[in-house]
């Protein structure tokens, strides 16, 4: 029992002191953190391989890159979603002693990360994962919320008003509703306007608009489909979207990187399904980045 | 076992001889603070899949913040164009209500019967009919644009339920009351109405008058119609309910309040089985804006806490190796896990600026005992005295519990610090982070 607290001491100490020592030589690594849903091979149905494999040519050694498959349809603190990325993170950054990480997340995903970032005594493993990441690029996060999320979740609470009767399937979204991120962004999570830096920067992608014209092949990418729904839901939104996300919600937390006709091609806005695919040339801006 | 920790604890205080005394700063307006502490009632297994993962072992982490900000803790204050209405198959066929107040709705139908499959009901938004102040009835064609069937919401990967379709009024049909109607539907079926107006300069506000809660504190609530046009919309009534997280419903009375806004108080209760999420202000309102006649629905989430500890208000500085050390001691109701976390300021340049954040968590038992918030040395070079711990925090990891904020908690003296904790002959700055234009 002593011995116990004394080492559960000495890792607390640990990462006190490691917390502000800049990153020892070792490697470049490369995580891909998906959004909402239970993912059990996000590489193929979430980024996509061929997202994946651009990307990664970046990387000085290209096998050290993990894709994350959790799930992100639970609360963002429990076990199944910021314990289960902290399980899969954290053997990839000690075993292959990486010590600058570059995280990808999109969506939902960048709340995963922050959740980590600034509960960061939550889990022992947590400070070590903080330590090694050089940033986080935060594609279209969900920092404030969408309206989408309170139009879901009001539609199934007249059927039963207690959430967690409903199932953990819906919580993720439940926690995404705009009133729900605000008091989690005032007391849990940091980032956002008027509240503590995290301990390391998190960049902000955002998606500002959604193209689905039949006759515009630019819909095409991601998905036609998946975009035309996109464009509907737009009407619960700001005029500045990505047809799930307001702008400011993607802009909520974090720092600026860029807005999508920035450094698109052909200044091609990003719908939220596109900011996570090949499209547009992200995968080269974010090779790039590494 | 209690007893042999609480002598190693005192034999632990009187070695530290460096430590020395200071006071938290008394509690102002907006903190948030236990009278008494109390234990939760356990989480019931189905609720336990929302809960945190909880460890046991003593953690802490501190970083340089200098943009850390000072705002105050600011209630969040939820903001609806929107209403929710649920009808039956036989009203659809009468013809419900929409009321708008700007060009454009957006109409969400959502099928509600459970004893089938729900897409199997989803109505097409073809076969609805858009009846005008007129009565005169309008098809799809003249009356829609971007018309989403139920299937296309499914494709689009979407969190709607299954059943639900959606269109929007046609530009051409302005604003006003209209009338949807459906037929041959089920007389019995449900189906939820949800009419968006994202145009509308009318919308429902609702704040909370604390950003957080503790079990047994007055829960208030202010309420207004506002309208972007200056115009000042009446009310015609305005009714909800707060739900619990483990679902207890308790009905809200909304009074007249000063300047045309609504108020509610409710007295809160806490002391249920433990369940994970927030509470929620259910509210729906209707009134008269220059527009016509206006409904709108809103939903306003809220935290409330049992106050399973507190800080006792014993504060020590504590040797650290040139760092800011203060423990902080803790009398908890029931055994959890416990987190201290704050900002440390400290004077640059004759300007108190945020340095630091430091956080601290570990496991304890009911009874007394104490959290250390270290903050590394390096975060000290820039600065030096006075410094103060702002944004003072104690939570509960494993119930997801706000105990207690204080605003500003501590000040700290340089002298009084280097008692305690002296300032390293050298002492280096935090490496700076690598950003994107470094």
């Amino acid at each position: 029992m002593v011995v116990k607290k004394q080492l559960a001491v000495m890792g607390s100490a640990l990462a006190l002191a490691s917390a502000a020592l800049p990153a020892m030589a070792g490697n470049t690594g490369l995580a891909f953190v998906h959004g909402t849903g239970k993912q059990t091979d996000a590489a193929t149905d979430y980024w996509t391989h061929e997202m994946i494999n651009s990307v990664r040519q970046g990387l000085p050694n290209q096998n050290l890159m993990i894709v994350i498959n959790c799930d992100f349809d639970q609360y963002m603190w429990t076990a199944g979603a910021a314990g289960c990325l902290a399980d899969q993170l954290h053997p990839f950054i000690v075993n292959n002693n990486i010590t600058d990480l570059v995280v990808e997340t999109h969506s939902n995903g960048g709340n995963i990360l922050r959740w980590v970032m600034s509960n960061p005594t939550q889990d022992s493993r947590y400070p070590a994962i903080i330590n090694a990441i050089r940033w986080v690029n935060a594609l279209a996060p969900s920092s404030l919320g969408t309206p989408l999320a309170d139009a879901t979740i009001s539609g199934n609470a007249f059927e039963s008003a207690v959430g967690w009767l409903l199932g953990y399937k819906s919580d993720a979204v439940r926690q995404q509703q705009t009133s729900w991120m605000a008091s989690y962004n005032a007391s849990w999570l940091y980032g956002t306007a008027g509240r503590p830096a995290l301990p390391k920067p998190f960049y902000h992608v955002v998606g500002t608009d959604v193209d689905s014209s039949l006759f515009d092949g630019d819909s095409y990418c991601g998905g036609y489909h998946l975009n035309v729904g996109l464009e509907v839901t737009q009407a619960w939104l700001n005029s500045c979207s990505d047809g799930f996300l307001d702008c400011s919600s993607q802009a909520g937390a974090g720092l600026r990187w860029f807005q999508d006709k920035e450094r698109t091609a052909e200044a091609e806005p990003l719908s939220h399904n596109q900011s996570r695919r090949q499209c547009f040339g992200l995968d080269v801006i974010l090779r790039n980045d590494i | 076992m209690n007893l042999k920790l609480s002598m190693m604890a005192a034999a632990l205080a009187a070695a530290c001889s460096s430590a020395s005394a200071v006071e938290l700063l008394p509690k102002q307006a907006g903190d948030l603070e236990p009278a008494l502490v109390a234990a939760a009632k356990p989480a019931t297994q189905a609720a336990k899949a929302g809960a945190p993962g909880q460890s046991r072992d003593a953690v802490a982490l501190s970083w340089a913040s200098t943009d850390a900000g000072m705002a105050a803790a600011t209630p969040h204050l939820a903001e609806s164009r929107e209403s929710y209405t649920i009808v039956t198959g036989a009203e659809l066929a009468k013809g419900v209500p929409l009321h708008t107040t700007a060009p454009r709705a957006v109409v969400r139908v959502q099928a509600f019967d459970m004893s089938s499959p729900r897409s199997n009901l989803a109505i097409h938004p073809q076969s609805m009919t858009v009846i005008d102040k007129a009565g005169r009835a309008h098809g799809s064609a003249e009356a829609m644009e971007a018309l989403v069937t139920d299937d296309k919401l499914a494709k689009a990967d979407l969190p709607f339920a299954p059943g639900t379709s959606a269109f929007r009024l046609h530009q051409g049909l302005g604003a006003g009351q209209f009338k949807l109607r459906a037929d041959n539907l089920g007389e019995n079926e449900r189906f939820l109405i949800n009419v968006v107006e994202p145009d509308s300069p009318v919308s429902l506000t609702m704040q909370a008058g604390a950003a957080a809660y503790l079990h047994g504190q007055q829960l208030s609530l202010t309420s207004e119609l506002r309208s972007k046009d200056g115009a000042k919309p009446a009310w015609s009534k305005l009714e909800g309910y707060v739900m619990s997280p483990a679902g207890r419903r308790f009905p809200l009375t909304f009074k007249n309040g000063a300047g045309g806004r609504m108020t509610a108080q409710l007295a809160l209760d806490a002391d249920e089985e433990l369940a994970p999420g927030l509470w929620e202000v259910h509210a729906h309102g209707q009134g008269k804006a220059r527009q016509g006649d206006v409904m709108r629905s809103l939903r306003l989430a809220f935290p409330v806490a049992m106050p399973t500890a507190k800080l006792d208000r014993k504060v020590a500085l504590a040797d650290s190796s040139g760092g800011v050390k203060v423990n902080f001691g803790v009398e908890a109701a029931q055994a959890g896990r416990y987190e201290v976390r704050g900002v440390l300021y400290g004077t640059v340049q004759g300007v108190l600026k945020p340095i630091g954040v430091a956080h601290a968590a570990q496991w304890m038992e009911a009874g007394s005992g104490s959290i250390a918030l270290n903050f590394a040395p390096e975060l000290r070079a820039a600065a030096t005295g006075p410094y103060e711990i702002r944004e003072l925090f104690l939570l509960d990891q494993g119930r997801m519990g706000v105990l207690q904020r204080q605003q500003r908690a501590l000040v700290i003296d340089e002298r009084e610090l280097a008692r305690s904790s002296p300032r390293p002959e050298k002492l280096a700055p935090a490496a700076p982070q690598r950003t994107k234009g470094s």
